[in-house]
């Protein structure tokens, strides 16, 4: 499936598990994305949804080796509405948290873009590399970049592929945390529970996430 | 003014005072670049040690005005669909500021100052605000104030170095070897996404999408990275 789920009280914990391919995301892991996010809205008793990486990294992105197979851009376009894992991510009714380590490259920073926070360890390397291999960000990444930090970092990033350090992404405001490697589950459990103790805070994430439009 | 070698169009305003011509001959080479599809990248830079920074007013009213005249000629480098380049160096005002913020980079050097302190043109109360944030968009289009270098940089609106004009290059350089497909259907998706809701945004960003993955250069990029060697794009 290429994703584990585990619980602990109202947390779900939700981590990318393809090691051998750095956590790329290919369509069975995009499958288990989309009906483990779709499952977790119908729980009441989840508050807070962490997303993080095994192994090395979070994630390196689109798997690029299952490119050109099958499909043609209709069906991939037809499949992509009705399963839209990225919307469903975005919209999804619990709080979300990626807890980021290693390196969150194309498809795996914008992932991270889709939730409400993003936590990520010291020395993690970021980077949307599409134009560079002739493709485009296409899980989200144009639009979640420039609303999270600015356009003129937006356009810098994605159209130069350049790779950017943690300590980058928190002045752009695309992380709200550095914190150590070995406590990164921990700081991002610490911060899910710090947030959904606040009667409010549905309140405040829906004004949020609609403040951009 | 426009000088195209090979995929790179240099773009050299030799004035800093925007005119009725000057203004005209922008958009002349704006409408040419729009169908230059073997440019990929365009860089802008000036003569004169300042960028632009000032308007002369006429006495011709209405449609042939220099405001109108410079409203029209920025929509036509709105709609530039490869990155563009600037070079701005010195006080960049007004129209200039307009005309930077339609810019994807902008390269300066330490004395490098924007701002604004009349009626805006161009759109760029929208785009300057998208670029850098609402607070200090406001700040500098309607409370005077003159945003420098240092703060620019902060930003993310200004790229500082002590050679502007040569980073600038390096950068179109590497730029140039890119997939134009890639990067123009990028730099739509952004812009264009700006002005929408999110959710509309998002469809949009997967049809753009999807146009690409019916490019050579997207096959190119994709094979080219697998077999670990240099893709070798056409725009296609």
């Amino acid at each position: 499936m290429g994703i584990n789920l585990t619980r602990a009280d109202d947390i779900l914990y939700v981590q990318l598990d393809r090691i051998e391919a750095l956590n790329a995301i290919d369509a069975p892991m995009r499958d288990a994305l989309y009906e483990a996010f779709c499952n977790v809205q119908d729980d009441p008793s989840i508050e807070a949804i962490i997303l993080h990486g095994a192994g090395k990294g979070f994630c390196a992105g689109a798997d690029l080796a299952e490119f050109g197979e099958a499909n043609t851009v209709l069906q991939k376009r037809r499949i992509r509405l009705q399963h839209d894992v990225w919307e469903v991510i975005r919209t999804c009714n619990k709080l979300t948290i990626a807890a980021m380590h290693g390196f969150a490259v194309g498809s795996g920073i914008e992932l991270a873009m889709l939730c409400d926070m993003r936590i990520a360890a010291e020395k993690t390397i970021f980077a949307l590399p599409e134009a560079a291999i002739g493709m485009m960000p296409a899980a989200g990444g144009t639009q979640s970049l420039p609303r999270v930090t600015n356009l003129s970092r937006a356009v810098d990033i994605a159209l130069t592929g350049r790779k950017f350090s943690v300590n980058e992404a928190w002045q752009y405001g695309i992380i709200e945390h550095i914190v150590p490697q070995d406590e990164l589950l921990d700081a991002a459990t610490a911060y899910a529970k710090t947030i959904i103790q606040k009667p409010y805070w549905r309140t405040v994430q829906q004004h949020i996430r609609t403040s951009a439009d | 003014m426009l000088l195209i070698d090979g995929k790179l169009a240099t773009v050299t305003i030799p004035e800093a005072v925007m005119t009725t011509e000057l203004a005209a001959r922008l958009r002349d080479v704006a409408e040419q670049l729009m169908y230059e599809t073997s440019v990929y990248v365009v860089l802008v830079q000036t003569t004169p040690p300042h960028f632009l920074h000032e308007l002369v007013e006429s006495d011709v009213t209405g449609h042939y005005s220099v405001s109108n005249q410079v409203t029209m000629m920025l929509a036509a480098w709105s709609r530039i669909p490869q990155p563009i380049i600037a070079v701005i160096r010195g006080r960049c005002a007004n129209v200039g500021l307009s005309f930077a913020s339609l810019a994807d980079f902008r390269f300066g050097t330490d004395e490098t100052v924007f701002a604004h302190d009349r009626m805006p043109l161009g759109g760029v109360s929208r785009r300057f605000s998208q670029l850098v944030g609402k607070g200090p968009a406001m700040h500098v289009l309607l409370g005077g104030h003159v945003m420098d270098a240092n703060e620019a940089t902060m930003r993310g609106f200004l790229h500082v170095e002590n050679d502007a004009a040569a980073a600038a290059m390096e950068l179109a350089q590497r730029l140039c070897k890119q997939s134009p497909v890639a990067m123009n259907y990028t730099k739509e998706s952004m812009l264009r996404g700006s002005d929408l809701t999110f959710q509309q945004a998002l469809l949009q960003e997967l049809d753009l999408y999807m146009l690409v993955q019916t490019s050579d250069d997207r096959l190119e990029g994709v094979d080219a990275y697998l077999k670990k060697r240099t893709p070798q794009f056409t725009g296609e």
